[in-house]
Formats: structure tokens, sequence, C-alpha cells
């Protein structure tokens, strides 16, 4: 009897089954979609689709660019799921990714501030405060006023936005660089390089990241905090009955993700630029949206989906310079694997048979197992 | 400050409300038929841009108005019939589905721009058409009401008409009917025969459509090609004023007016050499208060027991009652 009911899989396994489906499908869907779009804009399409492929693998050089495009994906990546898993539709990752930036270059072009690992936790605990702010404000309006979260956050990125180029082009600009930029980030300030090739420097960022992916997976799974934030995402109304504070969950998940994109951001600025020099939002946060998803919500597998991305967008970075192919294949890729990711109802006609088949074999034993 | 009062205070001042609220009220009008369906979409936006596109393209190379106005329109549709599929028949999430529409429109567009041009930034290299400015007969000799309607674009006019037809089609139509019973309450409109997915997604037509025309304006009206990104925010101020006005045409129009003098006041401060970037910002921090105050008012409503249909967020019930459940 025991041997049999080890047969048994339950039906919430067989979805969990199907989400991986669902992924693997996503990713596979916009690989071929990958192909399509080479195959529309080649004159090579052969070519380019093999480079396409082995790009990144191919050099030394390219897979360190590869680690260094990893870096600030994981961290947005870690907010998002740490905002959703509440279910909180915050979209400002994007402004909050920027916001901590802005906040802690100030800091880093400080001289002679602090000795080396402190000047950097200092910038970056200045990044954290003001990724924070950014995040709260949807949050707190919604809360508060009842505002509708998505279109507020929204539209608070396009503030942070214009908030941002006025810092850059204007009061915070350095008249000796010809282009819009800070004054150069001072050295005691910069994260340690740990590979290099080629003039290409990986940081420690990415070891960060993949670390603090281990810390938000602690957060979320195995904390008081994270059970109910996992609650109120799956049913506010039962998370409020059963005495959840929904307002202090959404408010710490806001804070939280504030700090790992602050922290995110310093690590990408004092790690890999000269320079404090993005005049405008660079498109991270709505990274982190699509691996959140694709990796729903769990923080380790933003490993694996960062990687991804960061491959996709190696592939497409070489094939930029190789090929006319727009390197903008990426972004409309990455849009496609969100849609395939978040329509539930997917093979959700094949899950029903499946689901429905186990059921059937094990209604056919039960008339057995009560038997004996 | 005082050159900014009186340029406020003048009729070519409310003369580029009118002109800069046309994508605003399109779109706010194309917000209020979903919100009254209960299709709680993000993605007109994205139906903007791809009609922007399409439509200044299709011009340029047919050398037709009528057929990129139709070209744009039909793409508007067609996202908001991509839009329904997902949402409606495969369950996708609203608020990601409509984003990843959003960007998809923004970088799909330089895509083909690049793929048909050679150029990410603009499509000025071609010859594409504009709609025609019209001096109504009338109205334009009569001295500050001449000034501000008359010598507007030809989707002006149309937005204008718009608020009318979408005020006539919800609320004195049997489509009307429906798409309200539909976003009312599902499950009565259900019982009563009604095909919800069909009409959710007929409304989306019609949303797509207006979406459709407002992009238009902004490639073909407001300046005579496609540029990247060139709808910048105004779907999601339109789906504001949709908030604001309770999905009522009329009160939506009114606040999209509201957004548009933001807008027109912001572009008076450039040219009075304000900080561009603090002027930009005027109309999106205008939005946030304005939902900020609708979600406030909704509030009230619901807790003076108001009949206010609120979907999703119930969380903020009143704290007594909440305590009274859990000693029961």
């Amino acid at each position: 009897m025991l041997k049999k009911k080890a047969n048994f899989v339950s039906s919430t396994k067989i979805e969990k089954r199907y989400t991986l489906l669902r992924a693997l499908l996503a990713v596979l869907i916009s690989i071929l979609f990958c192909f399509i779009l080479i195959l529309i804009s080649s004159e090579a399409p052969l070519k380019d689709i093999l480079t396409f492929i082995t790009a990144p693998l191919s050099t030394k050089a390219r897979f360190y660019q590869l680690l260094i495009k990893m870096s600030p994906i994981i961290f947005t990546s870690l907010a998002v799921c740490v905002l959703f898993s509440a279910d909180t539709a915050n979209l400002a990752v994007e402004g909050a990714f920027y916001a901590g930036a802005l906040a802690s270059c100030q800091i880093s072009i400080m001289e002679n501030f602090l000795p080396a690992p402190f000047h950097f936790i200092v910038a970056a605990l200045c990044g954290a405060i003001g990724a924070a702010i950014v995040l709260l404000i949807p949050s707190f309006l919604e809360l508060k006023f009842n505002a509708n979260i998505v279109v507020c956050s929204l539209m608070l990125n396009y503030v942070i936005n214009n908030l941002g180029n006025y810092l850059i082009c204007g009061p915070w600009n350095d008249p000796n660089c010809n282009r819009e930029a800070t004054k150069e980030i001072v050295a005691s300030a910069k994260l340690p390089i740990f590979l290099s090739a080629q003039g290409l420097k990986v940081h420690v960022g990415i070891l960060i990241g993949i670390a603090l992916c281990f810390v938000t997976w602690f957060i979320i799974y195995k904390t008081k905090f994270g059970y109910e934030s996992r609650t109120c995402g799956k049913n506010a109304n039962f998370a409020k009955f059963s005495g959840i504070n929904v307002a202090k969950v959404v408010i710490i998940g806001s804070i939280i993700a504030g700090v790992l994109c602050g922290i995110g951001a310093t690590a990408e600025i004092n790690g890999y630029y000269k320079r404090m020099d993005w005049d405008k939002s660079v498109g991270y946060g709505w990274d982190g949206i699509m691996i959140a998803c694709l990796a729903g919500n769990n923080p380790l597998l933003v490993i694996p989906g960062a990687f991804f991305l960061a491959y996709v967008r190696t592939s497409a970075d070489v094939l930029n310079m190789t090929s006319n192919i727009p390197i903008e294949m990426v972004n409309i890729v990455q849009q496609v694997v969100i849609i395939m990711i978040a329509a539930k109802n997917l093979l959700s006609k094949s899950q029903q048979r499946a689901i429905v088949a186990n059921a059937k074999k094990r209604v056919e034993t039960v008339p057995e197992e009560v038997v004996r | 400050m005082s050159e900014l009062i009186s340029l406020i205070f003048s009729a070519n001042f409310l003369n580029s409300v009118i002109r800069v609220s046309t994508p605003l009220v399109l779109a706010a009008m194309a917000a209020c038929v979903g919100r009254q369906a209960n299709v709680q979409t993000v993605a007109y936006e994205g139906m903007m841009l791809f009609a922007a596109f399409v439509g200044s393209i299709t011009s340029a190379y047919t050398q037709s108005l009528l057929a990129g106005v139709v070209a744009g329109c039909v793409v508007g549709i067609l996202v908001a019939l991509f839009y329904g599929y997902f949402n409606i028949y495969l369950k996708t999430d609203d608020t990601l589905l409509g984003l990843a529409i959003n960007i998809f429109s923004n970088y799909g567009t330089i895509f083909l721009l690049f793929l048909l041009t050679g150029r990410k930034a603009d499509s000025s290299v071609l010859p594409s058409l504009k709609y025609p400015m019209i001096d109504l007969p009338l109205i334009k000799d009569i001295p500050v009401i001449g000034t501000i309607f008359s010598g507007q674009s030809l989707v002006t006019y149309i937005a204008l008409l718009s608020v009318l037809v979408t005020y006539f089609i919800l609320f004195k139509t049997k489509l009307g009917l429906r798409i309200r019973s539909v976003g009312h309450n599902p499950d009565a409109a259900i019982s009563l025969g009604i095909n919800v997915n069909k009409i959710k997604m007929i409304s989306l037509i019609i949303s797509g459509a207006l979406a459709g025309l407002a992009g238009e304006f902004m490639s073909m009206s407001y300046i005579s090609f496609f540029t990247k990104n060139m709808i910048s925010g105004r779907g999601y101020i339109g789906i504001a004023a949709s908030n604001l006005g309770l999905g009522h045409p009329f009160a939506s129009f009114l606040y999209a007016l509201m957004f548009a003098v933001s807008q027109v006041i912001a572009n008076q401060m450039q040219l009075l050499q304000f900080q561009y970037q603090f002027a930009d910002m005027l109309p999106y921090i205008v939005t946030i208060i304005g939902l900020c105050i609708t979600g406030t008012s909704e509030l009230r409503k619901e807790r003076n027991g108001g009949t206010s249909k609120k979907s999703k967020k119930q969380i903020d019930m009143p704290k007594k009652e909440n305590e009274s459940q859990l000693t029961n």
C-alpha cells in the first residue's frame, strides 16, 4: 500500500510541473522569436543565428561581458520578486534603480571621505535610502489615498527620469568632462575587480548579487515577514482576516526592494563606470520584472533567469556590431517571454487532462485501499 | 512669472489646450469604454504607439491619408484584440500583459523603423502625410471663440465628437447597456444570456480604434513624422483621466482637459527659460495627485456604504469592522 501511495502525484505538484513547463516553453518560443527577427532583418541569417547561439561562450572577454551584464539584472529582479510576492503591483523599480544610482553618486565622488570598503558601504546605504523612498511613494499613496498603484508608479518613473536628467545635466555635471556626467568616482568607493580580460573587468557586484539571492530567498521563504507577504500575495482578504497587518507588509516589502535596488545601482555605477553618466533611466527595472516572472518570484531561480537574459543580450550586442540587426531585438523578445509566462491558461487544457488522469488513477485505486 | 500668467489668460493658450488635449481625450475615451466593461488595461500606450507608427508609415508609402488613418486604427484594434485574447482567454495578468505590450511596442516600432528607414530615432526621411487643418466656417469669425476652436486639426474635432459618441454608445444603446452590465456585474450579465467575453472583446475593439486615432494625432498632426517613444505616457494620463471621471465620458473629458492645461503650462514654462525637466514633470505630478484625490473619494463612498464597485482592492476596510469580524 505504501508503495502504491508513492506513485500518487498531488495535483499541486502537477501544476508546479506545468509552471516549469510554461517557463521552458516561453524561453523556447522567445529563442525562436529571436531567430525569426534575425531572419527578417539579416542579410546572412544562418551565420547570424550561429553567432547568436555561440557568441557569449566563444571568447573569454565575451563571457566576462555576460557576467557584467548579469549583475544589475540580478538586483532589480530580486527587488521585483519581493514586491510581487506580496502582489504589490509597484512598477517603480525602474525609477528606484535610477534613484539609487543618483543618491549614491554624490557620496562616491567625495575625495578622502572614508577608507576603501566603508566608502562603498556608505554610498550603497545612501543609494538604498534613495531607492527605498522612491518605492515607498506609490505604496504609501495606495495605502493612504487608495490611488491606482500601477499608473502612480509609472508616472513616478517619468518624474524620476526628469529629475535625474536635470541633476546629471545641471548641478552635478562636471564641466571638465565632454559629455553629460558627474565627476569621476574616487578609487576608495570603487568595487574590487575579480576577473579581467582584454580590458573587460568583472567587478564583485555579481557576487554580492548572488549572495543577496540567497538572503532574499531566506527572507521570502523562511521568515515571518516572508510568510505574511506570500499570504497577502495569495489572498489579501484572507491575510487581513487572519490578523496580518497588510499595510505593514507592503511597506516593509517596499523598503527591502528599495534597499536591493539601491545596492545594485551603486554596485553597477561604482563597479563598472568611471563616472555616473546615466542622463535617463536605463531599463534594468523592466528586466527585473521579466526575470521575476520567469523565476516565479523565487529568488534562487533569478540566477539562471538573469544568466539567460544576459546571454541573449551579449549575443545581441555582438550581432549589433557584426551585422545590421538592431539591438532592440532583445527588448522585444523579453516582452514575448513575459506574455508567455503570465498567460495562465497556456497549456491549461493539457494540464487539466493530466490532473484528471491522475485523479482517475487515484479513484480507481481507492477502493483497494479501503478494502485493505 | 507675470509673463507666464499673461500667456495663460489668452485665447491662444486655450487654443493650444484644445490641441494638446486631443490624444489625452481620445485615450481617456478609450479608457472609459474599457473601464465600463471592467477591462483594466494599461495597454493603451502600446496601441497608440503602434497606431502612430503604422499610420504615419502607411500614409508615406501609399500617399493616401485615408489609408494611413484606416491602417492606424486597424493596428490599434489588432493590439487591443491581442490584449483581449491573452487577457480574457489565456487569463494573463492585466498589469504584466499591458506593460509587456507597451514595452514591446516601444522597441518593436524602433526595430521596424530601423528596417524600413535605417534610422532609429524618427521617420522624418519618409514623406508622410498630415491631417488637414480645418477652419470652421461660421465660428472662425467670432472673436475669442474663433481663435480657440477654429483652425484645429481634423483629429481634434474627431476627438471632441468622440466624447459625445462614447457617451451615446455607453448610455444610449443596447451595446452600451451590455458593456456596463458586464463591467458592473458579470455574473448577472451571464444569467441574462450575455456573452461576457464577446462584449469585452467588442469594447476592446472600440477602445483600440479610439486609441489608434489618439496615436495618429501624435505622428500625423502634432508633428508630421514618427519619433521613437513619442506617446511618452499620454496613454497612462488618459487612464488617469478616466479614473478621475469614474468612467463617465463627460467628466473624463474635463479631467483630460485639466491634464492638457498642465501640459501646455509646462510647454510655456520651457519657452520662458524654465528648467525644462521640471516643466516636463508637471503633467505626471498632476496625474499622481489626481489619482490620490479619486482614490480617497472612492474610499469615502465605500465607507459610507455607497455602491461604488471595487474589483480587487478591498484591503482598506475600516479597522473596527475588521476587529469585530475577528472577535466574532
